[in-house]
């Protein structure tokens, strides 16, 4: 019953028959610290009000609906905070031993998938700006694929430089099965 | 009329709340890829819940007292 919180299989929607998933990753976690702060900040809010109005000689009178509105307030705040935490979770970046899959989560009922097969892999860079970039170990990866396929750049990826090798790793196993394999040759 | 609004805006509230609700659990459930996404929906759901009953009863708590506040102003023609 409670399997569905200790399992992980990194199994996802989509996924081929027999395809192995070798490593998920999603934005690093400074991409999500704006909107932390200013929630944080709004949580405070209603303390801050209380602290200036609470010893007013109206308070008590008002006081039961005031906390009706604070705790309203928080509601509506909890539900933003893990909206937002929604759309950072599911945001991923799935590479397989086939392919790499790029899911985007633009709202609740707006999403877009993009992949690209690790045999069409041509050149992949990594870019990392900044000092914090470099402390916190996170930049942006481009991959060019061949012919006039699109380039698919991933931003704010925690440790690219492991993530590019995963990636290169996987290209090399997957090349070494189709130059086995003669079905798919 | 006034237990009327008061039942009117607790519905519509309610509905707001629950489609809200549903949808990010969900979409987690649903999409996320491996526990994390899972154990979140349930911080979540626990969370909001908890949030929710607390404002049903500072609401029903608050309602009562403030018809009587605007029964009490209204005058008396």
């Amino acid at each position: 019953m409670f399997d569905i919180f200790t399992a992980s299989e990194h199994s996802f929607e989509k996924q081929l028959p027999g395809e192995t998933t070798i490593l998920l990753t999603r934005k690093h976690w400074i991409s999500f610290y704006f909107p932390i702060a200013v929630i944080v900040i709004l949580v405070l809010l209603p303390f801050i009000i209380y602290v200036l109005i609470g010893s007013l000689s109206w308070y008590g009178a008002i006081s039961p609906f005031y906390w009706f509105l604070a705790i309203t307030y928080f509601l509506v705040l909890w539900n933003l905070i893990f909206y937002n935490i929604m759309i950072f979770v599911l945001n991923t970046i799935v590479v397989t031993d086939r392919r790499i899959v790029e899911n985007r989560q633009l709202g609740f009922f707006r999403h877009a998938v993009s992949e690209m097969a690790l045999n069409r892999i041509q050149d992949i860079t990594i870019n990392v700006f900044g000092v914090v970039a470099e402390f916190l170990k996170f930049g942006d990866i481009e991959i060019q694929t061949a012919g006039e396929d699109k380039n698919f750049i991933f931003r704010q990826l925690p440790n690219p430089r492991a993530i590019k090798d995963a990636i290169v790793a996987a290209k090399a196993q997957n090349l070494r099965e189709m130059s086995v394999d003669p079905v798919s040759g | 009329m006034f237990t009327l609004f008061v039942v009117i805006i607790l519905f519509v509230a309610t509905i707001a709340y629950l489609w809200f609700t549903f949808a990010i659990v969900y979409h987690l459930i649903r999409f996320g890829i491996g526990s994390r996404p899972k154990m979140i929906a349930l911080v979540f759901l626990i969370g909001s819940f908890i949030l929710f009953v607390a404002a049903a009863i500072s609401f029903v708590a608050t309602a009562s007292k403030l018809g009587s506040f605007i029964s009490g102003s209204i005058p008396n023609f």
